[in-house]
């Protein structure tokens, strides 16, 4: 039964793949949710359905299956990561071969896939198409950025990856100053390279460049971007000479082609190539060239850690490939840790403001069940959570003694007392524009409720729990639930809306509330008597006092569990955004 | 009110660090002005003000950069114990351990597998928690969370002292605040050291193990990110035998050695010919400072002030005072075992280490800090996590009234409590 079904599904995604023609979002979208959806039972199959397509389907299909693939690892993730990840390398750069035209949108999408893929894996990507990876046409067919195994480039100048007889050099192998090196260089780079770079006035290496891997390491420096600004690549073991930071330098800007601050992959590459080319010698060579080979080989998870590589001296190493990695981070992990430590001190500063609490620890179910979320999702919960909470922010203009009701609904403003400015506001009114002011035929600057503007709200009766609702940040319906209050001092109270007849609903019921001594041992109860004063307060003369938390998360937690007060849910949400102040 | 003192500058070579020492009570403000730099790990973004209070850290560069350190209404110099520059980091070691455990953690994350489970080890103030930050904070920078657990319940980074535990570390360290404790998942141990009761703590360690396993089940990547795990530094005789249970409980596959050559051997000729445990032997800084008795008790009470009021002194605690038959408080292990020589030849000692017993005396809680358990039951206080602490502030056996102090308001958010040995003075 269940095997049908999938297999129904299965058949159905094909039929859907073979529609797949154009990037189309809705269709990209629509697909990855499926895969999404059946990724219990048919995740291998989906991924073998796309695999196929990809290798199989008309070049022009096949940046839009490719734009799929993206789509549900980069969604969906886990499993597909896993099953793409096998033949990916394969797959890409046989898309990579069949679309010439794509290749900037196909290195693009490389690029962002450096935090879903094993690095390892980009790394033989990088390997393979390693050629074709020219930021422009105008390149086609010169020498590849990167050494490439000899079958895939056999029209150009291959650097071979294995090349006999280069010896390590000596520091006494780079103090050869020749104007002859230099003149090619500089031609080249004149003619190819669109990039700044860096004016480095050391031509002692030259000499050794225009020996055997002259060409390469010249299109080395021709096609990799050298920002003036380029970070040095630390290393002591390069100490002998300055003229060592040059080519260096050239291993770590190669990422650049990618739009990409970050490949170590490249950078393993490129270290790999000038070590054994003989251009970079130093002590410990070895054991970084062993690194860098260790980069590109293909991940296994069950590979015991080499003995070799835990010795004491193998960890003493100078490693320059995993010091950029760790230095080098891709934007969008530099961008997450920027959010983090905004937030982080966004906390510090309100926590002056307003001191909150520690929390209850969770128990162990709700632990597991809060630490396993999937981050990203949480994160994008988190963004929409604080748009929602700016979205809320209820508007506050400073009191003004000339005019203390609003100009079109005629209500009495409520004062609040605003932190930031030290000073009393009105709570919901915004001061009229001229062209607000115009609109409602009222003169330029007067104050008014902020709900009475928006003109979509019918300015019916019946809609006025809504705009109470908003004010008292309550869901709509909460306008009317009802308080009970444990002490039995009152039965019920009504938090209604500040309409008319609302207002004397409300009056009724807060004749029978304890207006004082249930304040401070209340906290949630008190908070609603204060509302409840706060709007009677509107009709009688005199001036009622609500200090609006500035925080709600922070306060809820002095407010704990609403069963405790034995009241509503919502209307411990009403009293998580307002305090009472004795008056 | 005297004008800003001037800033000081240093400018540090590559591949070195700053070790700084800021003095009690004192604080002052650090800026990257530009190059590189991390401190344990966390990267110091280029312009921004980090305040540093009463801490000793190292500023470590790999490129080289500029700093500019100023005090807070008061000349720099004057909130600096010690400041000096040192090279002599063991820091390409730590990096090359990070790409060890980094390779394991890509491989897990493609393969479905575990990441790698890593356990620092050595003795009392060899950097064993700086260590685990500044991997943990490297693991951050490739996008990888893993879980930081504590078994050292003489210092306690997570939670309170007298307690193991565990949290995710999703992000850069907070270079003031330490390791992240929202919402750590926290045993209480009842005592800063395990050995009134090495069965308990052993039980505790199962116990939090288990969940682990469970969590790292049920995602995928938390499962590849791994485990970090801090130590006690307690490595001889029972310590060592707790050790190789903690080892053995979370199924360890990275063992690192600080700068203890008897450890590394003792380990490494029991792992030897198991291919699935790496024991690496590390270097210990130079930096790191020894703490004599006297602070490592203070900074005990400094983690307690810490729970209730917050490291900058910016939490609000709760006073209540509630009739004594509202607070239901338990002990472990009957009071103390008696002493072999007391018993007939022969004899063993009937106590049980893992009895749970009511505690009747409420003036033996006197300022003492009480967990409180999520048990719903007393015979789940054992393997019940904590939802956190009070610390009992008065006893008046007159009025038969308890006052303590909570974190929150409100009541309690279950109703058994666990005593322990902890007693401190907090107001």
């Amino acid at each position: 039964m269940a095997s049908d079904s999938v297999r129904d599904f299965i058949l159905q995604y094909k039929a859907e793949l073979e529609d797949l023609t154009s990037n189309v979002k809705v269709t990209i979208n629509t697909l990855s949710q499926l895969a999404d959806e059946w990724k219990r039972d048919a995740a291998p199959s989906v991924a073998a359905l796309l695999e196929k397509r990809l290798l199989n389907c008309d070049p022009s299909h096949k940046l839009p299956a490719l734009y799929l693939l993206d789509s549900i690892v980069k969604n969906v993730r886990q499993p597909y990561i896993s099953l793409f990840a096998r033949n990916l390398p394969e797959v890409f750069s046989k898309v990579w071969q069949s679309c010439e035209g794509a290749r900037p949108q196909l290195t693009k999408l490389l690029g962002t896939w450096q935090s879903i893929f094993p690095m390892d894996m980009l790394a033989v990507i990088q390997q393979c198409i390693g050629p074709a990876l020219l930021p422009s046409p105008a390149h086609a067919g010169s020498v590849p950025a990167v050494p490439v195994p000899s079958h895939m480039v056999a029209a150009s100048a291959p650097l071979h990856v294995h090349m006999p007889g280069a010896a390590p050099l000596g520091p006494q192998s780079w103090s050869f100053p020749t104007a002859n090196g230099h003149a090619p260089m500089q031609q080249a780079r004149a003619s190819h390279s669109p990039y700044p770079c860096t004016s480095y006035s050391e031509p002692s290496h030259h000499q050794r460049w225009q020996q055997q891997p002259v060409s390469s390491a010249q299109q080395i420096h021709q096609q990799l971007p050298l920002p003036p600004l380029q970070p040095q690549l630390t290393s002591r073991a390069f100490q002998p000479g300055p003229a060592l930071q040059q080519p260096v330098a050239l291993a770590q800007p190669s990422s650049a082609v990618f739009n990409e601050p970050d490949s170590t992959a490249s950078t393993a590459l490129a270290l790999q190539s000038l070590l054994q080319a003989g251009l970079l010698s130093m002590p410990g060579s070895d054991s970084l060239l062993s690194a860098s080979q260790s980069m590109l080989q293909a991940p296994d998870a069950h590979h015991a850690v080499g003995l070799e590589s835990l010795s004491p001296q193998a960890l003493k190493a100078h490693n320059p490939t995993v010091i950029q990695s760790l230095i080098l981070l891709p934007e969008d992990i530099k961008a997450k840790h920027r959010g983090v430590l905004h937030r982080q001190q966004q906390r510090k500063r309100k926590a002056i403001e307003q001191p909150t609490s520690r929390h209850w620890y969770a128990d162990s179910v709700s632990w597991i069940k809060a630490t396993t979320v999937d981050a990203t999702r949480l994160a994008q919960e988190q963004q929409v959570a604080e748009a929602e909470e700016q979205r809320r922010v209820i508007p506050t203009v400073p009191v003004d003694d000339a005019q203390r009701e609003c100009a079109l609904s005629g209500e009495r403003f409520e004062t609040v007392w605003d932190a930031e400015s030290e000073d009393w506001h009105y709570l919901g009114a915004v001061r009229l524009s001229a062209e607000e002011a115009a609109r409602y035929g009222l003169a330029e600057g007067m104050l008014v409720l902020a709900d009475c503007l928006s003109s979509s709200r019918p300015e019916v009766a019946d809609d006025e729990p809504a705009a109470a609702a908003a004010v008292f940040d309550l869901p709509a319906g909460a306008s009317q639930s009802q308080v009970k209050f444990e002490d039995g001092a009152c039965n019920a109270a009504t938090l209604s809306s500040p309409s008319q007849t609302g207002r004397e609903e409300k009056r009724k019921h807060a004749e029978s509330l304890p207006q004082d001594g249930n304040q401070e041992s209340r906290p949630a109860s008190a908070a609603v008597a204060a509302v409840q004063t706060a709007a009677d307060g509107i009709g009688t003369a005199g001036r009622t006092n609500i200090f609006l938390n500035q925080e709600p998360g922070a306060s809820l937690s002095r407010f704990p569990a609403s069963e405790q007060c034995g009241i509503d849910d919502d209307v411990s949400q009403a009293a998580k955004r307002v305090k009472v102040e004795p008056v | 009110m005297q004008a800003q003192a001037a800033p000081r500058r240093e400018v540090l070579q590559k591949e070195t660090e700053l070790r700084l020492e800021v003095k009690e009570n004192h604080s002052l403000t650090l800026k990257l002005v530009k190059g590189q730099a991390e401190i344990f790990g966390t990267d110091l973004l280029e312009q921004q003000i980090y305040t540093l209070r009463a801490q000793k850290i190292a500023v470590f560069t790999w490129e080289g950069c500029e700093l500019q350190l100023q005090g807070i209404r008061e000349p720099v110099e004057d909130a600096i114990e010690v400041i000096y520059e040192s090279g002599d980091t063991p820091m390409r070691e730590y990096a090359n351990v990070h790409d060890l455990l980094q390779k394991r953690r890509a491989a897990a994350l493609t393969h479905g597998s575990e990441g790698p489970r890593t356990m620092v080890l050595g003795q009392t103030d060899v950097g064993k928690s700086t260590l685990c930050k500044i991997l943990l904070n490297y693991a951050i920078r490739k996008d990888c969370a893993p879980t930081m657990i504590d078994l050292d319940p003489g210092q306690g980074s997570i939670a309170p002292p007298a307690c193991v535990g565990a949290t995710p570390v999703e992000g850069p360290i907070d270079v003031e605040e330490g390791l992240p404790v929202e919402m750590p998942l926290v045993y209480f141990a009842g005592n800063v050291s395990p050995d009134p009761n090495p069965q308990l703590y052993r039980h505790h360690v199962e116990c939090m193990a288990a969940l682990l396993d469970k969590r790292a089940q049920s995602n995928l990547q938390v499962r590849a990110a791994g485990m970090m795990i801090n130590s006690m530094g307690w490595i001889d005789g029972l310590g060592y035998e707790l050790i190789l249970h903690a080892l053995n409980t979370f199924r360890v596959d990275f063992v690192l050695v600080i700068g203890q050559d008897r450890l590394y051997s003792q380990l490494g000729s029991i792992f030897r010919g198991n291919q699935s445990v790496s024991v690496i032997k590390l270097t210990r800084s130079g930096g790191v400072v020894n703490r004599p008795r006297e602070l490592r008790k203070s900074s005990r009470d400094q983690r307690i002030r810490e729970y209730f009021y917050g490291p900058r002194n910016d939490l609000q605690p709760s006073l209540v005072t509630v009739p004594f038959a509202n607070l239901r408080v338990f002990r472990v292990g009957s009071g103390f075992a008696a002493p072999r020589s007391a018993l007939p030849i022969g004899g063993q000692s009937v106590s049980n280490p893992l009895k749970v017993t009511p505690v009747t005396s409420m003036n033996d809680l006197m300022h003492m800090l009480i967990a409180v358990s999520h048990a719903q039951q007393p015979d789940q206080l054992l393997s019940a996590n904590i939802a956190g602490f009070i610390w009992i502030s008065s006893v008046d056996p007159v009025q038969q009234v308890v006052t303590y102090l909570a974190p929150c308001a409100g009541d309690l958010p279950a109703p058994f409590l666990l005593a322990g040995t902890v007693k401190t003075f907090l107001r």
